[in-house]
């Protein structure tokens, strides 16, 4: 058998076969089973044709036939109308078989879908009303996140609230309209003048890094109140404090849930005051109940003023 | 005529080829009365129409440029439009169609080019016969040269290869048409459809095996 399909393929063009057989062209019935028994027994033979046929269905799945590109069809006929000279020239919809009418939907469907070339990719059109769609979502995300909520204390708490009392007193004090009249950087003569006017034993931490630069007294509902002032730069430290028996018969009022964690954690810290950015931190000092209000980020509020609490 | 192996492609015949339709041609269409414009647009949609995503398809391997592929395809389908009365009915309308579009594309070419280029067919000749006979374990090309290679190889080896070698591969193994519609198309020989189909595959396989070789991928060849 090999004899005859040598002698039979002698003097052809092998090569050339093997493309013809890879094709299914060309070739009668009787040069197609030699070729195939070449390929069965000739291993030069057979790898030549496997490497061909390798590269023939290569190519030709990696690169696929294109699909005629929306309105291609269209603008094509519309031209040839042009060219025809007609006076009332149609725009044929991309329809190859009848002439029809896309409704307004299919139009704006087609429109999305429609590929935009940016360089050498074609992306549809869609792919940057999904982007955009993501870049407002994340930005009302980030501009959610960082609009604070209000602490529940602080949201319902009365003008006997310590809370309520320290923050709003905060605020003043940045504004200028409360202003420290013991202007004093000497924390023993503050302490005394406090021990004269108030009748308590103040507690004055020496925050490191930061400056005592006043304090001020008053009543409320017959009890007194001591406010001490600190900054550092642009950063301000403000602590209220009043013995604890101002809590007696609610003359100051500090809610349970609030003392009950401060006996617990031994502080009560937030920052949830809305509009209002401060960081509040509570505490107890042997009889004076502290309540610091200032302009720093929370966890920093903490560790300047964690040792006093301790 | 594009004259068939070992020769190169001068001025005149590009005249030849490109001047295909004589714009003073009687039956323009100008002349045609509104019945037979009417007719004429009726058969041309019969005839022509099928046959535009194949030329989009051919157009852009040949272009490699969406834009540019469209551009030609309307040219080609307007020029045949106007000279449609010299298409005989019952003849390889789409054979015809690509024809026209080939000459679009050379005319465009000579345009936005300094010298048109030249095909030198000896060359070509004797670097497949340098590699006529290496063969290579296919199990090696399919495993380590195609399946590291992307797209973008395919279609700079695709693009490298001579213009009548890289015809007959596009038409062949990616527009699927038979060697006949092939050689109808070219105006040349079956058998020259075949050679240079087989000649153009033995140039793109080593292109790739070069490709994959550089990345470290090389396959030994037995000759």
């Amino acid at each position: 058998m090999e004899k005859n399909t040598t002698d039979f393929l002698s003097g052809k063009n092998i090569d050339e076969l093997l493309t013809s057989y890879i094709d299914n062209e060309e070739l009668d019935d009787l040069t197609r089973k030699h070729v195939e028994e070449l390929i069965s027994y000739d291993v030069l033979s057979f790898r030549l044709y496997k490497s061909e046929k390798l590269v023939k269905e290569f190519f030709a799945s990696r690169l696929k036939q294109k699909e005629l590109p929306k309105g291609l069809y269209s603008k094509i006929n519309a031209s040839i109308e042009e060219l025809s000279g007609s006076t009332s020239a149609k725009f044929i919809p991309d329809s190859q078989s009848l002439v029809s009418h896309h409704s307004y939907i299919e139009h704006l469907k087609e429109f999305f879908v429609t590929p935009f070339s940016i360089g050498v990719y074609a992306v549809p059109r869609y792919t940057f009303a999904v982007i955009l769609f993501f870049f407002v979502l994340g930005l009302a995300l980030v501009l959610n996140n960082n609009k604070r909520e209000i602490n529940t204390f602080y949201a319902s708490g009365s003008e006997k609230s310590i809370m309520v009392q320290a923050v709003n007193n905060f605020h003043k004090i940045l504004t200028g309209e409360i202003k420290p009249t013991i202007n004093s950087t000497d924390t023993q003569e503050i302490k005394k003048i406090i021990a004269t006017e108030s009748n308590f034993d103040a507690f004055i931490p020496d925050i490191q890094e930061y400056r005592l630069i006043g304090a001020v007294t008053n009543d409320f509902n017959g009890k007194k109140i001591a406010h001490f002032v600190y900054s550092s730069g642009d950063e301000l430290i403000y602590i209220y404090e009043t013995v604890i028996d101002s809590l007696c018969h609610k003359k100051l009022e500090l809610p349970s849930e609030m003392h009950n964690q401060i006996l617990k954690d031994k502080f009560y810290l937030c920052d949830k005051f809305d509009d209002r950015d401060c960081a509040f931190m509570m505490w107890y000092k042997n009889n004076i109940l502290c309540a610091s209000v200032s302009n720093l980020p929370k966890q920093k509020m903490y560790t300047t003023l964690a040792t006093y609490y301790k | 005529m594009l004259k068939d192996n070992n020769s190169e492609i001068n001025s005149s015949d590009k005249i030849d080829l490109v001047d295909e339709f004589s714009e003073s041609d009687s039956s323009a269409l100008e002349d045609l009365s509104a019945n037979e414009l009417t007719e004429r647009k009726r058969l041309f949609d019969i005839e022509a129409m099928p046959h535009m995503k194949l030329l989009y398809n051919y157009a852009y391997r040949l272009t490699s440029n969406q834009m540019e592929a469209e551009d030609l395809v309307q040219d080609t389908y307007l020029r045949a439009f106007r000279f449609f009365h010299r298409f005989e009915r019952g003849t390889n309308c789409k054979a015809w169609m690509f024809r026209i579009l080939k000459n679009c594309y050379i005319n465009q070419y000579r345009k936005t080019k300094k010298e048109p280029s030249k095909v030198d067919y000896e060359e070509v000749e004797n670097f497949y016969d340098s590699i006529r006979s290496e063969a290579v374990d296919p199990n090696d090309l399919e495993q380590k040269v195609f399946s590291n290679l992307l797209d973008d190889d395919l279609i700079i080896a695709l693009n490298s290869l001579q213009d009548d070698y890289k015809t007959v591969v596009i038409l062949c193994d990616l527009e699927g048409l038979s060697y006949e519609e092939i050689a109808e198309f070219l105006e040349v020989p079956i058998g020259t459809v075949r050679s240079r189909l087989h000649r153009g595959r033995k140039i793109l396989e080593k292109k790739l095996r070069d490709y994959a070789k550089e990345r470290g991928y090389a396959v030994e060849t037995e000759a």
